[in-house]
């Protein structure tokens, strides 16, 4: 399991500006928001891009990455830099730009190559996103859900441990919030982020939280509390998505494993016992409901109201 | 009744019996409710009390004994006609026994009765036909009851005579009051009111021997001849009151030649026999009691015994060799006839020697005459000798000649009306067995096998028969055995038969024929659960011995023997205890003789192999019984009838269409079977696996149409749209426009700004239409499922819909036809059951009773009906075997992967209005935004119209491939599927045919109940005087106690007298323990092709039709979404969706703000969305469509 450290670097970039708070400028990406000037709303922006990429990494932890080339047209992904991409053609990728000669096209393996990357080196056990170039199908990424021939239960470990892994880093992510603040300079400084519970790691501050100069203790107290608030606002929020998504899996994995057994059955068996074992099912389902095929069965059905 | 015992189960004999007489019943609740109550019920064995097992142990009869033999079983019946047995065990496979070839008759069996000269009435007058003589003549043998008498006690009916005169007896036997009886009731009538009187004239003869009186010659003295005989006429008077009758009628007869005088009366005398009511009989010589007076006393009725009782043909030498024509059992020689009186003259009035005179020997004339004592007197001369010289009749036996003036004149044979019989039979008892006390027979046996002294009478004219050949009707019913006297004669054993089956006080141990055998000792049913069997690695299928749950099977056998065709495996049985739960008897070679491969030996059931017999076997048939086969075959064929046709649905395994729990195919529709309890599966459904009903052909048409309907699958287009108000852009133009004015400037560039929010203002309407482009997209999709499902509805409503209304109609009838067919079924086991079962008893090897057959059995007098016309035979239903038809979907070929469709989704971004914001009237180093066109509201329609149309005709291009919707092609329609079916004609004949056996049944079984209620109509509860009214009486021909047919008397009490129904010996064959009625023909084939009527009514399957898998394919390979054109100019390739969504990106995104230049005043020129153009694409984000939940090789 790689996804385990974090490091705040300089290269953070970012999107997911739409669901937040209206930001008066547009800035484009991560890079250029953290080197904004020091203000209140390109700290927001820049928390909010550093955080949307640490969930991008998290889901791709998750759920994997697949080679550009099998992504379908209309697929997003980011640049190292913080850059959107859209696949428009089979190998295809373009960048829209800031404005309207900024636009660049790229290849598949261009865009893998310049796929966005997990801030902690690969060498420090970050995660890998490379190709790898004895298979030139395998995916960038294999995520946990996509590990097969295991039941849900076996992945449970990997995925408590991603879910922590998500809390230390966005945790970091505002701990670096909160030490930028203190800096007045107008470059990044090496800072050390260390959370209690996660290892400490080494980074670079970011010049658009570097407020120590407006001294405005209104502002640099709500720059560090929009970031707390929305850090474990994503936490609480993966954190229900991955409960439900373990449910699912599991169900899904049951529904597999059922459903592959019954394919060897069916084929062999086919119509006279096949349409037996239908019947059977649907007087079973006349005879009551299924109680609960789903892994948490203990809410339903819903206890009775006292 | 032959039917009632041994079709096809041992248990058929094992009746359950009741009791009428028991206060209270046991009885079994119908839903118990709890398994405690059910193993109480069970019985011990289960874990409760045995009161079920106890209470059914004491309610059976029968069962079987191996140890006894039926040897000396049979009724050996005496006293009465008809033919005995032959040998009871010489026509085994019959059932019955054979027939003697003699009939017995009266003159073999001790019989007194009536017999008149006279004959019954027929409504023609005539001297033998006295008017009050019937053909159903009389009742009650004794008493005098005649028309002026009334029957004390009184009788019914309309019958006016009892046969003969005196008191009946107590005990019932008549024949000791017989011979006094001739003067009473109708032979009393019949001697002294059927009579004529008898007029002659004595005269005074002349020389010539003529009539004195009426010539002038002169008259011998003394000589006297009695001439000139007349009768009078034949009326009903009593004989002393013939003479004034006749005076007063003036029908005295007139003195021939001498008017006004009248013969002189003479003697009433009968009718019938010519001869004199005084009893005086003429002989030749003219006396009273004379010389040569060999004729009997004839009255018009005496009495007779034995052989005079009986009347059949007398022997005629037709051809004259001297040897008499044969005629049946033989002929009687000429018996003592009737004939009319001698009449005169006498041969002593002729012989006179008052009647001679002598002439004178000297006179040359001769005539002269002298006294013969004269010397001159010639020898006597006889004139009337010579006279009556032709009419001289010499009788060397009789060493005498005599006078018979007139010819010879008879009146009928005396012919019996009445005959009675002394019946007894007497048989072995069969021993029965106390099954609590196992092996030893139960003490004391009560099988009443012994019967004797009970009167038969018989009350119709005589006549002789063999009623195999013969078909009598009502008339000949016409005997009543009455055996309901309860007055025991003799020292054997009561005489009625009240006490066989019922439980009297009056008798012990009544009811006497309920005796059991053995019927669960040694033949206990096999263990449903055999575990520990052996099972034979590379020979047996299916390993059975693992748990309860599941039977394993051997690989290398179903390889071997099975050719892994599961098919056959799944039906073969999968252990041993299917096939167990029934008694067995194992095979060996000699039960199954020419059958080598052992495998295919079958083990056979004792219980099925009790053939089943009935009256219409024979000697001369051997094997055959008729009616039986006859109904083993209509069984089967009406088993063919009720099973009709099915319709099988293959289809293909749910997982490989997708799970779809909506369709109708998967969702059958559950049968209430609480409503239809008494329905048959078969005849409601079209396949039981599927729930089929009436709407089945509906839910495959749901099936089909909804498989060939492609699936759909969304595609979403990312287009982005301004997100704005008009009223705001409306806002904003005025101020713009406030501005302008203000500063005094109407520069069209200047006013640019206003006119471009306007427009935004009407473009941002348009975003609204988009909602239309889905609705666009369902309906070009509708379209082409309208052409698929109608398509498929056609096809269905053309060949299958309609035919299959007519199909589910004919199930329907044939319900109802099998409601009536159930009930001819019903009818058949009461008859057996009921019917022909008033007591426990077997039939088996009596001899068969043909005249129980008259009424309905039509092939006769053969019995077979093999080559009669076509109206005299059976009816027989004639129907053709069917097919099932399987429709195999199996091979349905499905649309690969979906139709992608389309669906614009939104990306909706604000506007930002702070650009566009307006400054104060009068401001100044205002910056006025250049504004960007309003970006397109792009329609996917108008791109793929486009691509349609590269010409820009406004038209869509011939040929043009682009459209993701491929034409529908329907190829040749699939093939017609047909029904088997019966036509209407069949099913009609079917109906007409069950009408007839309908019928035919109703008269069997009447036939039947006649005959056994004839023992059954009275029994210890009648009241005596009731009884006394109807003993031996016959009022109805063919209707309560008269209901049994003279020419087999001896078959019936034989019948009433079978042993008791338990199966012994000779029922089995004792060498290898198989029935008599074995498996005929050779199980030759597991799937038997023959269904033998001798033995078996069988289920026959359909023959079966399967539809080719061909013609079901739903191919939409032309639906690929791979287009050659364009949809945009910067589109980048690839499928139509992929080129949409690269096209709405950069048309939407990229473009605006690119295409218009701006005139220099903004520097960016791109369209003021609030938000970043990078931090809009995420927004396009459209990842791969899930793969389902199928997994991917």
């Amino acid at each position: 399991m790689k996804f385990k450290k974090i490091i705040l670097g300089s290269t953070l970039t970012l999107t997911l500006a739409l669901t937040l708070a209206p930001t008066p400028t547009s800035a484009v990406d991560i890079l250029t928001a953290v080197s904004a000037k020091p203000s209140i709303d390109n700290c927001r922006q820049a928390v909010d891009k550093i955080l949307a990429r640490e969930i991008r990494l998290y889901r791709a932890v998750l759920f994997g990455r697949q080679r550009a080339e099998y992504e379908p047209v209309g697929t997003v992904w980011f640049d190292h830099f913080g850059k959107a991409w859209y696949k428009v053609g089979e190998d295809l990728w373009e960048y829209v730009g800031k404005d309207k000669d900024a636009i660049e096209k790229i290849s598949n393996s261009d865009m893998e190559a310049l796929h966005e990357k997990d801030i902690l080196p690969v060498i420090e056990d970050g995660v890998d996103f490379s190709p790898d170039p004895s298979d030139k199908d395998a995916p960038l990424y294999q995520g946990i859900f996509g590990t097969k021939r295991v039941l849900t239960s076996e992945l449970v470990p990997y995925l408590t441990q991603a879910m922590r892994s998500l809390s230390c880093r966005s945790a970091m992510v505002c701990e670096g919030i909160n030490k930028s603040i203190e800096i007045k300079s107008k470059a990044p400084k090496p800072i050390t982020i260390g959370v209690h519970g996660c290892l400490s790691i080494p980074a670079l501050s970011i010049p658009a939280c570097h407020m120590a100069k407006e001294a405005d203790p209104l502002e640099i107290s709500d720059a560090y509390q929009y970031c707390s608030d929305v850090s474990s606002a994503i936490v609480k929020r993966e954190s229900e998505i991955l409960k439900m998504l373990v449910e699912y899996d599991a169900a899904y994995r049951s529904l597999l494993q059922f459903a592959g057994l019954f394919d060897e059955f069916l084929l062999e068996f086919r119509w006279t016992l096949a349409g037996s074992i239908r019947q059977s099912a649907s007087v079973i389902g006349w005879m009551g409901r299924i109680p609960c095929f789903l892994a948490s069965c203990d809410v339903y059905p819903p206890p009775e109201e006292e | 009744m032959p039917f009632c015992i041994g079709n096809l189960f041992v248990a058929c004999i094992l009746v359950f019996w009741t009791f009428p007489n028991l206060v209270w019943a046991y009885s079994v609740p119908a839903r118990p409710g709890s398994v405690g109550q059910v193993q109480s019920l069970a019985g011990a064995e289960s874990g409760g009390s045995s009161t079920l097992r106890t209470k059914m142990d004491e309610a059976l009869c029968g069962g079987w004994d191996w140890d006894q033999k039926v040897a000396g079983k049979i009724p050996n019946v005496t006293g009465l006609p008809g033919h005995d047995q032959a040998g009871p065990l010489g026509n085994k496979p019959s059932g019955m026994s054979l027939r003697s070839t003699y009939l017995k008759t009266p003159s073999d069996v001790p019989t007194c009765g009536y017999r008149s000269a006279c004959r019954p009435s027929d409504g023609g007058g005539s001297r033998f036909r006295p008017p009050f003589y019937r053909y159903f003549p009389c009742q009650r043998p004794l008493g005098n009851v005649t028309p002026e008498e009334e029957p004390v006690p009184p009788g019914r009916g309309s019958i006016k005579f009892s046969c003969g005169g005196g008191d009946m007896p107590e005990d019932g036997f008549v024949c000791n009051g017989v011979p006094g009886g001739v003067n009473g009731g109708l032979c009393g009538w019949l001697n002294d009111r059927w009579v004529y009187g008898y007029y002659n004239k004595v005269i005074p003869m002349d020389y010539k021997c003529r009539d004195a009186n009426r010539t002038k010659k002169p008259a011998m003295p003394g000589c006297t001849l009695t001439m000139y005989s007349r009768r009078t006429p034949c009326r009903v008077q009593k004989s002393g009151e013939v003479e004034q009758k006749d005076k007063d009628k003036d029908v005295v007869p007139d003195y021939p030649g001498m008017p006004g005088k009248k013969l002189d009366f003479v003697e009433p005398r009968f009718c019938c026999t010519y001869q004199s009511v005084d009893e005086i009989i003429y002989g030749p010589d003219g006396a009273g009691d004379g010389t040569g007076d060999t004729s009997n006393y004839m009255k018009n009725c005496i009495t007779c015994n034995d052989t005079e009782c009986r009347y059949i043909l007398a022997c005629v030498d037709t051809n004259g060799n001297g040897i008499m024509d044969d005629w049946g059992p033989g002929c009687q020689p000429e018996p003592d006839r009737p004939r009319m009186q001698y009449y005169p003259p006498w041969i002593k009035e002729v012989y006179s020697d008052a009647c001679s005179y002598c002439t004178d020997i000297d006179d040359p004339k001769g005539k002269a005459i002298v006294p013969c004592g004269a010397d001159n007197a010639d020898f006597p001369k006889f004139p009337c000798v010579e006279r009556f010289k032709p009419y001289e009749v010499n009788d060397p036996d009789l060493g005498i000649t005599f006078i018979n003036y007139y010819h010879r004149r008879h009146g009928p044979r005396y012919r019996s009306y009445f005959r009675h019989y002394t019946a007894g039979y007497t048989r072995e008892q069969v021993k029965y067995i106390d099954n609590n006390q196992k092996d030893t027979y139960e003490d004391p046996i009560r099988d009443a096998n012994e019967k004797v002294s009970i009167p038969v009478s018989c009350y119709r004219l005589y006549t002789e028969f063999d009623p195999k050949i013969k078909v009598i009707n009502n008339r000949h019913r016409a005997c009543v055995i009455a055996a309901y006297y309860r007055v025991e004669r003799g020292e054997k054993g009561v005489r009625n038969f009240w006490a066989m089956g019922k439980e009297t006080s009056e008798v012990e141990g009544s009811p006497t024929q309920e005796g059991k055998g053995y019927y669960s000792l040694e033949m206990q049913d096999i263990e449903k659960i055999v575990r520990e069997n052996e099972f034979k690695e590379g020979e047996d299928v299916w390993y059975p011995g693992t748990s309860n749950a599941f039977s394993l099977s051997d690989q290398n056998v179903i390889k071997k023997k099975f050719e892994n065709d599961l098919t056959l495996l799944l039906s073969s049985p999968s252990d041993i205890t299917h096939l167990e739960s029934s008694i067995q008897v194992y095979h060996t070679s000699e039960t199954m003789p020419g059958v080598d491969d052992e495998e295919r030996k079958i083990g056979l059931s004792s219980g099925a192999l009790l053939r089943s017999f009935d009256d219409t076997a024979s000697n001369e048939t051997g094997p055959r019984r008729f009616f039986t086969e006859w109904w083993q075959e209509q069984q089967t064929k009406a088993h063919l009838v009720f099973t009709p046709p099915a319709i099988r649905l293959l289809l293909p395994p749910a997982w490989s269409i997708g799970l779809d729990p909506l369709d109708p195919i998967f969702t059958p529709r559950i049968i209430d079977t609480t409503s239809t309890v008494e329905k048959d599966p078969r005849m409601q459904v079209l396949e039981v696996q599927l729930h089929a009903g009436e709407d089945t052909i509906d839910v495959i048409k749901t099936y089909l149409q909804k498989s060939m309907l492609p699936q759909l699958q969304e595609e979403h287009i990312p287009v982005l749209v301004p997100m704005g108000s008009p009223i705001e852009f409306r806002t904003l133009a005025e101020k713009w426009a406030k501005y302008y004015s203000f500063k005094g400037k109407t520069a069209v560039a200047d006013q640019d700004i206003v006119l471009m929010l306007e427009s935004y203002a009407r473009q941002i309407e348009k975003v609204r239409k988009l909602r239309a482009e889905v609705a666009w997209f369902n309906k070009k999709m509708m379209e082409h499922h309208k052409n698929i499902v109608t398509t498929i509805g056609d096809w269905l409503s053309t060949d299958i819909t309609g035919k299959y209304d007519m199909y589910y109609n004919q199930l329907m009838d044939l319900q109802k036809l099998q409601t009536f067919w159930k009930q001819i079924q019903k009818d058949y086991r009461e008859f057996h059951n009921k019917t022909c079962m008033p007591w426990c008893h077997n039939e088996r090897f009596t001899v068969p009773i043909y005249s129980l057959l008259d009424d309905w059995y039509k092939p006769r007098p053969d019995l077979d009906d093999a080559g009669l016309p076509e109206e005299k035979q059976l009816p027989r239903f004639t129907i053709e075997r069917l097919s099932d038809a399987t429709f195999d979907f199996t091979g349905l070929k499905y649309p690969k992967g979906a139709l992608k469709i389309p669906v614009i989704r939104p990306v909706q971004v604000r506007i930002d209005i702070t650009k566009l914001a307006a400054p104060e009237p009068g401001a100044k180093k205002v910056n006025v935004p250049v504004l960007p066109e309003f970006p397109p509201v792009p329609s996917i329609i108008e791109y793929m119209n486009d691509m349609m149309d590269t010409d820009g005709d406004g038209d869509v291009d011939e040929d043009d491939e682009s459209t993701m919707f491929p034409d529908l092609v329907i190829g040749e329609k699939p093939p017609s599927i047909t029904i088997d079916m019966y036509t209407p004609g069949q099913l009609n004949l079917v109906q007409r045919k069950m009408l007839y056996i309908s019928e035919m049944f109703e008269k069997m079984k009447e036939t039947y109940h006649k005959f056994w209620r004839s023992q059954t109509i009275f029994d210890y509860d009648t009241p005596e005087d009731t009884l006394k009214k109807k003993e031996q009486d016959c009022y109805r021909r063919g209707s309560e106690t008269c209901v049994h047919v003279e020419m087999d008397l001896l078959e019936r009490l034989m019948r009433f007298g079978s042993r008791p129904a338990i199966m012994l010996e000779e029922e089995f064959d004792k060498e290898d323990k198989l029935a008599i009625g074995r498996f005929r023909p050779k199980p030759a084939d597991p799937f038997y092709i023959l269904c033998p009527k001798e033995d078996w009514a069988c289920q026959i399957l359909h023959r079966s039709k399967t539809y080719p898998q061909e013609g079901w394919a739903i191919n939409w390979e032309g639906a690929s979404d791979e287009v050659e054109e364009e949809a945009c100019d910067d589109s980048e390739g690839g499928t139509l969706v992929d080129q949409l969504r690269t096209c709405m990106f950069r048309e939407t995104l990229q473009r605006p703000g690119v295409k218009l230049v701006p005139s220099g005043h903004n520097k960016e020129g791109l369209f003021p969305y609030s938000t970043d153009r990078n931090d809009i694409v995420p927004s396009f984000n459209t990842p791969a469509m899930s793969g389902g939940l199928i997994p991917k090789e």
